[in-house]
C-alpha cells in the first residue's frame, strides 16, 4: 500500500468500484479520452486497481492458450440428454 | 496448449486403463434386433395400440429405477451395477426373442427398462472417477466421455445396418439371440477393468440436495417453465420418431432390409442435428418460424404421404431439426440455473419427459390403432405446433438475455466502501494483491486449467463472448455481429466474464497458497 488510502494514492474522481467496470473498455482502448485520463490518473496511485488490471491481462493471456473445444459448454447437458434418449429408445 | 504439456504419459495410462470400458461400450451397443424390432413385434401379434402400451410400460419403469440404481452404484460398485444392467439386457433379448405373444414381449421390454435405468449415468461416473484417479483432475473427462460416446455410436450404427441385412437371411427372432453373445462379451471385457474407488458414501447427500433443488427449480422458477415445457415437447417429438417411426415402414409394407438403413438414418440425424444445433444462433423469431415450418412440414408429410422414401426422409429431417433446435433451448436452460443444480434440473427434465411420454404413447397408440399410423401423426403435428408457439414466444430471450442470467459480480459490493464513506467512498475495503505474491510466479499449467474450467462454467452470453474474444482472439466487431450485440452489451458481457474468471482464479490461487 502506498498511502493510507485503501488501495490507492493521489487524488482523482474515479472510485475503484467504477474502475472495475471499465477494465475491459480500458484495455480495448474504447474509453473516451477524458475518462481514459481519469483511469490513468487513478491507476497511477492505486495498487489494488493496478493489480486488477494486471490480473485481467493474465486472464486474457491464459484464455488465449485455450482452444474453443477446451471451453465448449453448449452441449454438455444436451449431449447427455440425447445419449440418454438414444439409449432408451434405440431399442424400441 | 500449455495445460497439456506433460499430460501425454498420463493420457496413455488413462487410455490403457479405460480400454475394457471402450470395448464393453461398443459390444453392449451392438443390438442387432433394434432395426427390425417393430417388424418382429407385428409378426407376434402387436398392433399400434399394444406397441404404445409397451412403450408406456417401459417409460414408466425407467424413471422409477434411475435414482435407486444410481444410489446403488454410488454405495456399492459402479462396475457391478453395469454388470447387473447387462444381465437384465440379456434377459430382455432372450425373452424378447423367445416371445410368442404381446404379453411376454412386454416383459422383455420391462427388463430393457431395468437395463437402461441401471446403466444410465454409470459409464459417465466410471469415466469421471477414472480420469480423476489417473490424472489428478477432471480436465480430460470430456474427451474421455466423448470417446465413449463415439464408440457407443459406432456400435449403434453398425448394428443398425448389420441387423437389417441379417434379417434378410435369418429369421427375425434370430437377431435377438445373436445379440446375446455380444452382451456377454461386453460383461467379460468389463471384468478386466480396474474400477475407480473414489466414490464415497457422502455422495448420497448431494443426491438428496439435487432432488430437492430440482423440485424447487421447477416450482419456483417461473422463467424456467416455458423452457422446460419446450424441452419436453421437443423430446416428445424426438422420442415419438424413434419409438414409432418404424411403424410407418410396417404400414407401408417395407421389406426387412430397409429397417436398418432407416434406423441408421435416424441415428445419423441425431448426430448431424447435434452438430448443427451447436452452431445455431437461435435468437430471432424468423429463424424460429423457419425451423418450425420445417418441423410442421415433416409432420404433414408423415400424416399424408404413402411414399416410403419421402416418409423416411421426413422422419430423418424431423429428427435432425428437432435435435438442432433442442441444443440452444437446452443452452437456455443451462443459463437459467446455477451450476449447483444444473445437473439436477437436467435430470428433472429427463424424468419429466419420460413421464409425459407415457400418456403420449398411449394416446398415439390408441389413435393409430383405430385409424392408422398416418392419423396418429396428427398428434405429432399438434405437439409440433405447441413447440413452435413456445419457441416463438421465448426465442427473443435467447443469447441476448444477459438480464436473465443470475451472474454474481466479480467484485462483490462488500469489497468496496460505501458511497457515503466519509473518507474513501467506493474504494477498496481490502485491495486485491498481486497474484505473484500468493504463489511466486503464477503456476501456468494449473492456472490455465482453472481458467478453462471457469470459462466452461460461464452462462451462455458471457461464455460465448469470452470464447470469441479471448480464446479465439476475434475482433470485437466480428463478435458483436455474430452474437447480435451492441458495443456496450459486448463490452459489459466480456467484462463480467473476465471478472468471474478472475474471481475463481483468485480463489484458487489463495487456496493453494494457504
Amino acid at each position: 500500500m502506498t498511502t493510507d488510502r485503501p488501495g490507492r494514492s493521489g487524488r482523482d474522481d474515479l472510485a475503484c468500484k467504477d474502475f472495475v467496470e471499465l477494465v475491459t473498455a480500458y484495455l480495448d482502448g474504447t474509453l473516451p479520452a477524458d475518462v481514459r485520463s481519469q483511469v490513468d490518473e487513478h491507476l497511477a496511485g492505486c495498487d489494488g486497481c493496478q493489480n486488477v488490471l494486471a490480473q485481467w491481462r493474465t486472464i486474457i493471456d491464459l484464455a488465449g492458450q485455450l482452444t474453443e473445444d477446451d471451453v465448449d459448454n453448449t452441449d454438455e447437458i444436451t449431449r447427455d440428454r440425447l445419449i440418454s434418449t438414444i439409449r432408451g429408445l434405440r431399442r424400441r | 496448449m500449455t495445460a497439456n504439456v506433460g499430460m501425454a504419459p498420463l493420457r496413455a495410462t488413462l487410455e490403457r486403463r479405460l480400454r475394457p470400458v471402450y470395448v464393453a461400450a461398443f459390444l453392449q451397443n451392438l443390438a442387432l434386433w433394434v432395426p427390425i424390432e417393430k417388424l418382429f413385434m407385428t409378426d407376434i401379434g402387436f398392433d399400434n395400440g399394444s406397441v404404445a402400451v409397451m412403450a408406456a410400460a417401459y417409460a414408466a419403469v425407467v424413471p422409477l429405477l434411475e435414482v435407486p440404481s444410481g444410489i446403488l452404484a454410488d454405495r456399492w460398485s459402479r462396475r457391478g451395477v453395469v454388470l447387473l444392467a447387462q444381465a437384465a439386457l440379456i434377459v430382455s433379448v432372450v425373452v424378447g426373442g423367445l416371445s410368442p405373444n404381446v404379453g411376454t414381449y412386454i416383459v422383455a421390454a420391462l427388463f430393457l427398462g431395468v437395463f437402461f435405468a441401471m446403466q444410465s449415468g454409470t459409464f459417465e461416473s466410471i469415466a469421471y472417477d477414472t480420469v480423476l484417479e489417473e490424472t489428478g483432475d477432471s480436465a480430460m473427462f470430456e474427451r474421455t466421455i466423448g470417446r465413449i460416446r463415439f464408440v457407443e455410436s459406432a456400435g449403434l450404427v453398425v448394428s443398425a445396418l448389420a441387423g437389417g441385412l441379417l434379417a434378410e437371411v435369418v429369421p427375425l427372432r434370430a437377431t435377438y439371440f445373436i445379440t446375446a453373445p455380444f452382451i456377454v462379451a461386453a460383461g467379460v471385457a468389463l471384468l478386466g477393468f480396474r474400477e475407480p474407488r473414489l466414490h464415497r458414501d457422502e455422495e448420497g447427500q448431494p443426491l438428496r440436495q439435487q432432488v430437492a433443488a430440482t423440485y424447487r427449480a421447477f416450482l419456483e422458477r417461473g422463467a424456467l417453465r416455458p423452457i422446460v415445457a419446450l424441452l419436453v415437447l421437443t423430446a416428445l417429438l424426438l422420442q415419438a420418431m424413434l419409438e414409432f417411426g418404424p411403424l410407418w415402414l410396417v404400414a407401408l409394407g417395407a421389406s426387412a432390409g430397409l429397417y436398418g438403413p432407416q434406423w441408421a438414418g435416424l441415428m445419423a440425424a441425431l448426430g448431424v442435428g447435434g452438430l448443427l444445433g451447436g452452431r445455431l444462433v437461435l435468437n430471432r423469431p424468423t429463424m424460429a418460424v423457419a425451423l418450425g415450418a420445417a418441423i410442421v412440414a415433416c409432420c404433414i408429410v408423415l400424416t399424408t404421404s404413402h411414399m416410403l422414401g419421402i416418409v423416411v426422409v421426413a422422419q430423418v429431417v424431423l429428427v435432425l431439426v428437432v435435435v438442432a433446435v433442442s441444443i440452444p433451448v437446452t443452452g437456455r436452460l443451462h443459463d437459467a440455473v446455477p451450476s449447483t443444480i444444473r445437473a439436477g434440473v437436467a435430470s428433472g427434465v429427463g424424468t419429466l419427459t419420460w413421464l409425459t411420454f407415457l400418456p403420449f404413447a398411449l394416446a398415439f397408440g390408441a389413435v393409430s390403432d383405430r385409424s392408422g399410423v398416418h392419423d396418429g401423426g396428427w398428434i405429432l403435428g399438434v405437439i409440433a405446433v405447441l413447440a413452435i408457439v413456445l419457441l416463438g414466444t421465448t426465442v427473443r430471450g435467447f443469447v441476448r438475455a444477459p438480464a436473465g442470467v443470475s451472474l454474481e459480480p466479480a467484485f462483490a459490493a462488500d469489497q468496496f466502501r460505501a458511497d457515503d464513506d466519509p473518507r474513501w467512498p467506493g474504494h477498496w475495503v481490502d485491495p486485491p494483491g498481486p497474484w505473484e505474491q500468493l504463489l511466486g510466479p503464477v503456476d501456468t499449467q494449473a492456472a490455465v486449467a482453472e481458467v478453462r474450467e471457469s470459462i466452461t462454467d460461464l452462462p451462455s452470453p458471457q461464455h460465448d463472448v469470452m470464447v470469441a474474444r479471448d480464446v479465439e482472439g476475434r475482433a470485437p466487431a466480428d463478435v458483436r455481429a455474430e452474437l447480435d450485440l451492441t458495443p456496450s452489451e459486448e463490452r459489459d458481457l466480456l467484462n463480467q466474464a473476465r471478472g468471474r474468471v478472475r474471481d475463481r482464479l483468485d480463489d484458487s490461487l489463495k487456496e493453494r497458497g494457504a
